[in-house]
């Protein structure tokens, strides 16, 4: 018994010792992801995947918050000098992977690569173009002269990444995914990339934020989704992304399992053919093609619109996956209306509103739809047929791969489609899908139905120039009620949901970009 | 009775696995002719489905007040209507499909073999080179450019099944030609296209009909195959293969009926007509003939 003491200490020491080993393990977060990013260079493509990746590495001006309200990242302040100039003052004491000291020049630098980098398959030039000129005005305070006013500046910055000057103007993109030159001030380091497979990254203990969460962090791809789920139900992944409608249930039951939800910053919509006198896909009850297409008549729009159950093809065919919508991105976003709620599903108000417009016994309609483009497409859009048919437009669904429905819808060939579209900034998205098409600037280059409304079209463009912030969204909130309810251009369907389910041991921040990043994992508080 | 019809269906019925594959076959085309009498619900009028009785299990009472037998799928469709109606499809365009091939690689067949030279080497290299390319390739790259419809899948089909029904005939016909009656035929002066149909023709049945039977089973799960993969029938009429299709991604999550249902009717369908076809492969083949 003498020696059992002091032995019996020695053992809990051994086993206290262990146990923060243990804790240390823990460490490591193991991601499990469906796609892995095309580049570790931070100009080279800009895509989904590597906004979500590049920013372990890199970190821009500016950084989104949960609302992607501008926050403050290497800039720690800005203001609007006139409207033509912003200025930035400058993080001090920002130090890059390499050692050397993050200063005005660097932006310069980046700004000057940008529109350099070569055989871009998707060019972040349209984030930097509209900066005319940089000026320095001491090495932590700068000046963006842009060419215009540019209220979604700040916004645009938080994805231009910011690279070391040193790295030269001729640096080859093939020397980021190398590593060699995949430098940033950023929290993560990248220590190894096989394209398709993995991505690691370590701690980068020296980051200006304070000491990252994770030691190391490891991507793996996997693809196919039962796969992906099943990697993370075997304890081989800690976190995983794009978790599929039909696994949902079944996880939202397993106690080791959390699920983190978020809606998207994406709208799936149903473009009717309101251009057009004839359409192709629209006939009378009988089957004769109109002279006069009915959906040039906002109330039949109108009618399309209330005889939707939102509600319902959310909870039955997403399995909770989405919310509805009333317009073009979830009201929590500036610029989305508070009063314009989701239209209430309401089949004998539409069924007035079709007689009224002179349609008392309905018409047919073919409703076109990706097949496999978005989660579970092709059984929205049967939903869609079906309360259709409910007040009397007879509709067939005809659902396409999205190699052959894009194109098609691009050339006018439907006349009622079914679709998504994704934008961060309302005005940017109404810019995109609402105004009228013009094919010499670029707007409404996926108002694939040709909607137009000049009113609408004079709000969005006045709201893109408009620097207060106020101003703007009372003027995006009337071109969304018109565009939405009043003239119904649209129907707004539903927001999707990004999800990512994760072992109960962390806690992880759904995001509506659905990024996927060490930075928003974090371990559960247990007990050592 | 016809003495010799007589003769083959005691030959035929002498087996107990081929009466049952045969009162099968009777049985699932009665209930296809029969679904719109038989079924609960007529899964393709869309104005009849609601996806709030979405996905239900086997057994269970929608709020429509329709006692779903075998489940529901995601749109509210109810299994057993839906399996009524596929069957309709499977069995019409299997059946149509090998008719039409029949008939037009038939004919085709018993003219190059009856009239030989070039146009039996040029029909018959056409038939090598098409045969050469697997069935299924021929049919997705035909229903690609088409379209989807049933009669679309019927034309692809028919393509895709016409050539092997030309070597049968043409086989046949080479046989058959040597033979006395045509002799016979020849010295009465009766015209080439006479002897050739009215001759030469009702002799090189049997073996296309054989053929036929199991090229059915063949051309039904070619169909399935094609509606799996998404090409085919319209997505709003499901075939037997389209509502495995549906079905499948929910196996895994525990809604195992939507696929299995379908797929276990497609395996009796497919069993039926294979037996039926291989008995009368057996009774019409004139080396087992006593």
């Amino acid at each position: 018994m003498r020696f059992a003491l002091p032995y019996l200490s020695r053992l809990l020491g051994l086993m206290l010792i262990l146990g923060w080993a243990e804790l240390g393990f823990a460490q490591t977060l193991r991601i499990g992801t469906k796609t892995l990013p095309s580049s570790a260079d931070p100009h080279y493509h800009y895509s989904g995947e590597n906004s979500s990746m590049l920013p372990h590495i890199y970190d821009g001006l500016i950084a989104l918050d949960k609302e992607l309200h501008p926050q403050p990242s290497l800039a720690t302040a800005w203001r609007v000098i006139d409207e033509n100039i912003w200025e930035f003052d400058l993080r001090k004491d920002v130090y890059f992977h390499d050692g050397s000291k993050f200063t005005a020049e660097d932006i310069v630098y980046t700004f000057n690569r940008v529109p350099a980098v070569r055989n871009s398959p998707g060019s972040y030039e349209r984030l930097t173009r509209r900066v005319k000129k940089i000026e320095v005005l001491t090495p932590h305070r700068i000046r963006f002269h842009t060419d215009g006013p540019h209220p979604s500046l700040d916004h645009d910055l938080a994805y231009v990444m910011i690279l070391p000057h040193h790295l030269g103007l001729d640096v080859e993109t093939t020397s980021f995914n190398a590593g060699t030159s995949a430098i940033g001030t950023g929290p993560y380091k990248f220590v190894e990339w096989v394209p398709g497979q993995f991505f690691k990254l370590e701690r980068n203990a020296n980051y200006w934020g304070g000491t990252p969460t994770w030691t190391d962090v490891v991507f793996t791809a996997i693809t196919s989704d039962p796969t992906r789920i099943a990697a993370l139900l075997n304890d081989q992944v800690d976190l995983t992304d794009f978790v599929p409608l039909a696994d949902r249930e079944s996880l939202g039951k397993n106690p080791h399992i959390t699920l983190h939800d978020n809606a998207a910053a994406r709208l799936m919509f149903i473009h009717m053919d309101s251009d057009r006198d004839v359409s192709p896909y629209i006939t009378d009850i009988d089957g004769r093609p109109f002279t006069k297409n009915p959906l040039k008549d906002a109330r039949v729009r109108r009618a399309l619109s209330k005889a939707l159950d939102r509600q319902a093809i959310v909870t039955y065919l997403l399995d909770g996956a989405g919310i509805p919508a009333s317009q073009i991105l979830p009201a929590s976003f500036e610029g989305s209306s508070p009063d314009l709620l989701p239209d209430v599903y309401d089949v004998e108000g539409a069924k007035k509103l079709l007689a009224e417009a002179g349609y008392p016994n309905g018409f047919r309609l073919v409703l076109h739809s990706p097949s496999d483009r978005y989660p579970n497409d092709a059984k929205v859009a049967q939903a869609i047929a079906q309360m259709w048919w409910r007040i009397g437009v007879l509709t067939e669904v005809e659902t396409q791969t999205r190699n052959i429905f894009f194109p098609a819808a691009a050339r006018q060939e439907f006349s009622v489609y079914f679709s998504g579209w994704g934008d961060a900034l309302v005005a940017n998205a109404l810019l995109g899908l609402v105004h009228t098409y013009d094919a010499e600037s670029g707007f409404g280059s996926g108002n694939r139905a040709r909607y137009s409304n000049s009113e609408v079209d004079t709000l969005i463009e006045t709201a893109l120039t408009t620097l207060d912030k106020d101003k703007q969204i009372e003027l995006l909130e009337r071109a969304q009620a018109i565009a939405f309810r009043e003239d119904q251009g649209l129907i707004p369907l539903y927001h999707p949901t990004y999800s990512w389910a994760s072992s109960n041991k962390i806690s992880y921040r759904a995001n509506l970009e659905g990024r996927t990043q060490a930075m928003l994992a974090k371990p559960k508080q247990v007990a050592p | 009775m016809n003495p010799r019809l007589s003769r083959f269906a005691k030959a035929y019925f002498d087996d107990k696995i081929a009466l049952a594959g045969f009162i099968g076959v009777v049985v699932l085309i009665l209930l296809a002719i029969f679904a719109p009498l038989i079924a609960p619900q007529n899964p393709y009028d869309l104005a009849q489905l609601t996806i709030v009785d979405g996905r239900l299990p086997p057994g269970s009472e929608g709020t429509t007040g329709i006692y779903y037998l075998l489940g529901t799928d995601e749109q509210g469709r109810d299994m057993l209507s839906a399996i009524l109606y596929g069957l309709r499809t499977s069995l019409i365009v299997g059946i149509v499909s090998v008719m039409l091939a029949l008939v037009i690689g038939g004919v085709i067949g018993l003219i190059s073999g009856y009239v030989g030279g070039w146009v039996d080497a040029f029909i018959m290299r056409t038939v090598d080179l098409q045969l050469s390319i697997p069935t299924i390739l021929v049919a997705l790259i035909l229903l690609a450019t088409l379209g989807k419809g049933i009669d679309k899948i019927i034309i692809a089909l028919v393509v895709a099944q016409w050539a092997i029904f030309v070597r049968i005939a043409r086989a046949a016909v080479l046989v058959e030609k040597e033979k006395d009656y045509i002799a016979a035929a020849q010295c009465q002066a009766l015209g080439r296209w006479r002897i050739l149909f009215t001759q030469l023709a009702p002799n090189c049945v049997s073996p296309l009909i054989v053929m036929a039977a199991i090229s059915v089973a063949g051309a039904i799960s070619l169909e399935a195959t094609l509606s799996f993969l998404g090409l085919g029938v319209p997505i709003t009429r499901p075939s037997l293969g389209l509502l495995i299709s549906n079905g499948f991604e929910y196996l895994l999550s525990g809604r195992y009926w939507i696929s299995t249902f379908p797929g276990l009717a497609l395996v009796v369908v497919i069993v039926c007509i294979n037996l039926v076809g291989d008995r009368l492969s057996d009774v019409l083949n004139p080396r087992l003939d006593t």
